[in-house]
């Protein structure tokens, strides 16, 4: 998924500069937070790893187990502490979904001229409105005091459902101006 | 079951030499427990239908059934004995009395009715407890936020324990966080008390709380869509991933 392919990285490095951890309690630790919402393989976890040593923002130790296969324990550098916080402080720029597949459709129905822009529009609406829907029953559910940043995620997705719909209402407007 | 149903109900206005046709044959019908929007623009009938269904207003054709009784059978004055004993309205403005607490204004409707308030007690304070509000029983209207007030309204109308509430733009009056408390009082009076509710609005979001929208343009309804939520709470975090928030 996109957000893992752009943030695994730094997740895993913002995940060691608390400890040093070998490759197993890594995918824990990551299961135990974003991983929840955003499954990892532990191959992704050892591919993400090798890269961030080889760009020397981590190193790895040699442990020997008598009864179990080494393990390496790995901890991060200074290098990776500084490009950890790098990421932290950078805004993210990329504003959310400006390619939206709705626009991508929008474009080439010209192309086809077999759908009708009106059918295209609606569909998408119900397709909002169920989603709006939902989150706001999973918002009902959740406890502010056990869940606070799922909570605030879930706003977040309220908010741009909200915004997709309206955005919706000017689609049609412009599109189909007085005919509706 | 159906509680209310329109069978080709037009209604047309006349103004000046000009005829205007705000519904044209509309045929809805809502289920026993439902929770129905009627969403559309500003003009688009909405509030027409509304009144037509709670029978403020009168369909120049077709017919409108509220459980189970023909409206245009009824004399005026049976439909406003109808009216009071199965439809509780909320509307954009709370319409409280200024001079009763919130516990009073809830029990008006019962009061207008001859009944004994202490045989009701047990169901006011259910209702105090369902919009929160149990704490400010006492405080009168002017006492209240925006939002309090409209709970109170809402308390009202389900004081009755009606066939039907309709709830006319209940959130245009007041800013979205609270919004959001209105519409959830109304969807947990559906989800707790089996309270079937019709929504007008042109406010998706407020829309979306319901089982279902109906779409209503120019007197029409042109489309509508079920809605449904997510059934197991364990498969919260998996949706949501699906979703990609």
């Amino acid at each position: 998924m996109y957000i893992i392919e752009m943030g695994i990285k730094h997740a895993l490095l913002g995940l060691l500069s608390k400890k040093p951890m070998h490759g197993y309690e890594l995918k824990a630790e990551f299961d135990k937070t974003v991983g929840k919402l955003w499954s990892l393989n532990i191959g992704q976890v050892y591919a993400t790893l090798n890269r961030l040593e080889k760009e020397g923002y981590i190193t790895g130790k040699h442990i020997e187990q008598e009864t179990r296969p080494n393990k390496r324990i790995f901890s991060i550098t200074e290098e990776g502490r500084k490009e950890f916080l790098r990421w932290l402080l950078k805004p993210v720029e990329k504003p959310r979904r400006l390619k939206d597949d709705f626009y991508i459709k929008l474009t080439l129905l010209n192309a086809g001229r077999v759908v009708d822009v009106r059918a295209l529009i609606w569909e998408q609406r119900k397709a909002y409105l169920r989603v709006l829907h939902e989150l706001n029953e999973i918002k009902g559910s959740l406890d502010p005091a056990t869940a606070p940043l799922l909570l605030l995620l879930v706003e977040g997705g309220i908010l741009h459902t909200e915004a997709d719909l309206k955005w919706l209402d000017i689609c049609e407007e412009r599109l189909l101006g007085g005919e509706n | 079951m159906a509680i209310l149903e329109t069978n080709k109900v037009s209604k047309q206005y006349q103004m000046g030499e000009v005829t205007v046709d705000a519904l044209s044959e509309v045929d809805f019908v809502v289920e026993e427990g439902e929770f129905v929007a009627v969403m559309g623009p500003s003009g688009s009938g909405k509030s027409t239908l509304l009144h037509l269904l709670g029978g403020l207003d009168k369909p120049t054709d077709g017919e409108v059934t509220l459980a189970g009784r023909k409206l245009s059978l009824l004399s005026d004055r049976e439909v406003t004995v109808m009216r009071r004993h199965n439809v509780g309205f909320v509307f954009q403005f709370y319409n409280l009395i200024p001079t009763l607490t919130a516990e009073e204004n809830i029990a008006l409707p019962l009061l207008i009715d001859g009944k004994k308030l202490k045989d009701y007690q047990d169901r006011i304070d259910k209702l105090l407890d369902l919009v929160g509000l149990t704490e400010r029983r006492h405080h009168r209207p002017d006492q209240l936020s925006g939002g309090e007030q409209q709970r109170v309204a809402i308390a009202r109308a389900l004081v009755t324990e009606p066939a039907i509430v309709l709830a006319d733009e209940p959130t245009g009056n007041i800013d979205s966080k609270t919004g959001e408390g209105i519409l959830s009082v109304l969807r947990k009076s559906c989800d707790e008390l089996g309270q079937t509710i019709v929504l007008v609005t042109h406010d998706p979001k407020a829309a979306s709380y319901a089982d279902r929208v109906v779409f209503l343009r120019d007197g029409r309804i042109i489309d509508e869509v079920r809605l449904e939520g997510t059934k197991d709470p364990k498969d919260i975090l998996a949706r949501l991933a699906e979703l990609e928030l």
